[in-house]
């Protein structure tokens, strides 16, 4: 599909999911709320962690803050934009894949804008409260690279995380149960890309820097940035690693299409 | 008696859903331990360089862990997600025309997951104690005992809260933001994943009179023996009166989601 | 020139394979059991552009697994398969652009906004110029009456008024064929008979082809020429509606009513072979006959001899009849005739 075409139906597909969702205000404000506390409720976590303890491994609570607001911030952009994706499973279940597959546009568009979180919007209100506060309390010797770096990281840390989501919720094509805790499962595994990945053993950190490579949203840019570590650099490595993410997820994708047995009627 | 049997059927039938999707049900059991692991691993590195942190050293912490990690074995995610998708999926109607109490029915539904999935959660945790040679457990038999209960009553109260968010997706479309709010709720004032006894003064208080600290923290400070027992007692008393208060307030609900369906039809 | 082609069509499901009680579900987590559902098998189809076909058969049978393999919903597990030449799966987003779909329990209108965001999203999505929508909603909404349901969310719509839309929906972005599974479920009279005057005109006015599954015979004889009847999973019949009768349907039927009161043992003493009283009463009789063997005539001619018929009523073959037999299993038609 051309991108301009793609762009275009996208924002269509959005400006009509805001109209949906503002319909349903009282749901609305629910999902704001809550993205907003569970982001406060994991700060407080670290704070609490530590107000008993010095640094760990070298890394000062307000340089975890940061990585973390990072994290907040793609996690509510891919929310709000992609939402859909955490709909496949009911989707398939339904049967109500049948109407993506008879129309003109990829399916995969069509499933990503299925539907949008608002609790997106209150990831990123929070995300980007938490990094001006992280900011001010941290030191970061800003070279030109690394203001170029931020918005590559953005782009490629919200691809990085649609794109394992994505191909995590379409396990629904192989596991047919109602309740499907797979895809809550990768994106809860995340969680290791919050902390320095030092912190885990070297299986652990081998399965979220090759596997699923999470350590490139949070960890490996905080590295570079904070200049940590001289191989910090690899954080230029992320939009490579988003393209090799995207193009698994979209043959995953495909070859559970396959499987899809269009239940109901 | 043949009440009893009625419900004992659903704890059974929940045994078989449970189990009935193969993958899932494996997928389900592995999902439980994998945000423990990226917890395990942090508090490990805060432990290296300071033995005692919050009143617990290293060894009090695995065992809390482990605990933590048992009882929300219990009620995984796919109970709480049961209650919404009736919701969601109009199902609800055929449940409603069935002579059973709704709450009693979903009650026992979750003794019957719980059953099912926290069994074999409970088996590879302690295999994995034993294998890492941690968690020392309660001394006595009526420590035991008072564990045993303090599981209990953090069934219940788990059942109840997860119950009573569940039922607010009468008033939303989806259950999803709502049982993000409830997981973060829980897991912060229960203690699931930091213990109490760490948090600063106010924030202590506060999840003392919160019911969520009989989700984790009672159980697992019972099990490690960092709950004097002379406080027990008190402890029981104040969740026991939090289950009913919770109980009644999910029929309160149950009540008003009523009238929302017989106006909407559902 | 066919528009839709087919060759050995097949493709079955796996299904998991359990034992009842908590022990067979417990049996089954550790060492699972499929087997293998056949749902469409053999399935060799032809269809000319600007036909109306109908595709019958009873629940089950395949009915909406083949439309979904020529929809491009579903991979076929074996056979041949051509939509205007396309492949309906490998070149899906293409023959999306020929096809219109409708299925009688879902719809492509969004639940939530007004009919008419709907269609014009759906507009965007299939990329209809301008000029060809405001032509096709202008003709839409007179045909189909959709003045006043256009500014409606279609949850507020009743089930007849949506699928009127669909309808239009299916038809927006100009398809040569358009599939309709189960259209008429649920519907009443009123509706369904607006449907199938719809569905004959887009048929003759447009050249649209129509292929059609229901299991309401009024709306196949109403708006189909040609009748395909599949019964699990093949294709057992294949022809006009016509030619089904009269090669299988023997029997016709001659209702009498007479001046006085029928002796009913002679009466019956006067049939010959192949003649059948199936139902008397006291002024009143119903009589099976061979068609094949015996005109109306012959047989009116017979009853005369027992009654004095006042009143006589010929009751024409039933395709109802047909198909509930095939339903039923009680009509083997042979393969292939």
């Amino acid at each position: 599909m051309r991108l301009s075409r793609t762009v275009f139906l996208f924002s269509r597909f959005l400006a009509q999911n805001i109209k949906i969702k503002l319909e349903y205000k009282a749901d609305f404000i629910i999902m704001l709320f809550s993205g907003s506390v569970l982001q406060l409720l994991g700060v407080m976590f670290l704070g609490v962690l530590y107000s008993r303890i010095p640094p760990i491994q070298g890394w000062t609570m307000w340089e975890i803050v940061l990585i973390l607001a990072s994290i907040f911030f793609t996690e509510g952009v891919v929310s709000f934009a992609f939402e859909g994706m955490w709909r496949i499973v009911r989707l398939i279940n339904l049967g109500d894949m049948d109407r993506f597959l008879l129309r003109p546009v990829s399916p995969i568009l069509q499933i990503l804008t299925y539907d949008i979180g608002a609790h997106g919007i209150g990831n990123m209100i929070t995300g980007v409260i938490l990094c001006v506060i992280a900011l001010s309390r941290t030191e970061i010797l800003w070279t030109w690279d690394r203001i170029l770096y931020l918005p590559v990281l953005i782009v490629s840390a919200a691809a990085i995380r649609t794109a394992i989501s994505f191909a995590a919720n379409c396990s629904g094509f192989w596991l047919t149960s109602f309740y499907n805790a797979f895809p809550l499962m990768v994106h809860q595994m995340a969680d290791f890309a919050k902390y320095p990945t030092t912190l885990f053993t070297e299986p652990i950190q081998f399965f979220i820097t090759v596997v699923l490579p999470y350590a490139f949203i949070g960890y490996i840019p905080a590295v570079y940035l904070f200049h940590k570590q001289p191989w910090g650099a690899a954080a230029w490595l992320a939009p490579l690693v988003a393209v090799w993410c995207v193009l698994i997820a979209r043959a995953v994708f495909y070859r559970g299409l396959r499987r899809y047995d269009s239940p109901g009627n | 008696m043949l009440t009893f049997q009625k419900y004992l059927r659903h704890v059974l039938c929940a045994i078989q859903e449970t189990t009935a999707y193969r993958a899932s049900y494996f997928i389900n059991i592995v999902s439980q331990f994998v945000s423990y692991i990226a917890i395990f691993f942090l508090w490990r590195a805060v432990y290296t360089g300071n033995s005692v942190i919050g009143g617990m050293d290293w060894n009090d912490m695995q065992g809390y862990l482990l605990i933590s990690l048992f009882t929300s074995a219990l009620i995984s995610g796919s109970s709480e997600f049961r209650v919404s998708r009736s919701i969601w999926t109009g199902n609800i109607a055929v449940e409603l025309v069935r002579p059973v109490d709704y709450q009693k029915a979903n009650f026992s539904i979750t003794v019957g997951n719980g059953i099912a999935e926290g069994v074999l959660v409970a088996a590879i945790g302690i295999l994995f104690a034993l294998l890492i040679g941690f968690a020392v457990p309660p001394a006595s038999p009526a420590a035991w005992l008072c564990f045993l209960l303090a599981v209990a009553f953090s069934f219940i109260t788990k059942f109840l809260i997860v119950y009573i968010f569940g039922l607010f997706t009468f008033w939303t479309t989806g259950g999803m933001g709502l049982s993000w709010l409830r997981r973060g709720l829980t897991d912060f004032f229960s203690g699931a994943i930091i213990p109490l006894s760490f948090f600063p003064g106010w924030l202590k208080a506060a999840a003392d009179v919160l019911p969520f600290r009989g989700i984790v923290s009672v159980p697992a400070t019972i099990f490690i023996g960092r709950l004097p027992p002379s406080q027990i007692l008190a402890t029981f008393a104040v969740e026991a009166a939090w289950i009913a208060a919770l109980w009644w307030l999910a029929r309160l609900i149950w009540h008003f989601a009523m009238r929302k369906v017989t106006i909407h039809g559902g | 020139m066919n528009v839709i082609e087919t060759k050995g069509l097949c493709k079955s499901f796996r299904s998991p394979l359990k034992k009842p009680g908590v022990l067979g579900a417990v049996r089954h987590l550790f060492r699972p059991e499929h087997r293998e559902i056949v749902a469409v098998t053999e399935v060799d189809l032809a269809i000319a552009a600007g036909e109306s076909v109908a595709y019958v058969g009873p629940n089950g049978a395949g009915k909406s697994t083949t439309i979904k393999m020529l929809t491009g919903i579903l991979l076929p597990t074996g056979g041949e398969v051509r939509v205007n030449g396309l492949h309906p799966y490998h070149q899906r987003m293409r023959n999306s652009k020929n096809i219109g779909v409708v299925f009688g329990q879902r719809t492509q209108l969004w639940w939530d906004i007004p009919v008419i965001e709907s269609f014009t999203l759906l507009r965007d999505i299939y990329e209809v110029p301008e000029k060809t929508y405001a032509e096709n909603l202008a003709y839409f909404t007179g045909m189909l009456g959709l003045a006043e349901l256009l500014h409606q969310s279609a949850r507020r719509l009743s089930l007849g008024q949506r699928m009127r839309c669909d309808l239009a929906v299916a038809l927006m972005h100009n398809p040569a064929i358009v599939f309709l599974d189960e259209p008429t479920i649920g519907l009443d009279v009123a509706v369904k008979e607006r449907i199938r005057e719809f569905l004959k005109t887009v048929n003759r006015e447009r050249g649209v082809t129509i292929m059609l599954t229901s299991h309401d015979l009024g709306d196949i004889e109403d708006v189909c020429r040609r009748l395909i009847i599949i019964d699990a999973g093949r294709i057992i019949y294949d022809g006009s509606i016509q030619g089904l009768l009269d090669r299988y349907v023997k029997q016709r039927s001659i209702r009498i009513i007479a001046s006085a009161r029928i002796d009913q043992p002679s009466a019956a003493r006067a049939m010959p072979a192949g003649v059948e009283i199936v139902h008397a009463d006291e002024r009143e009789m119903t009589v099976e006959f061979d068609r094949f063997r015996y005109t109306a005539k012959d047989v009116l001619e017979i009853i005369m001899t027992a009654a004095e018929v006042v009143d006589f009523q010929l009751e024409e073959p039933d395709i109802e009849r047909v198909v509930k037999n095939v339903y039923e299993g009680r009509l083997e038609l042979e393969q292939g005739a």
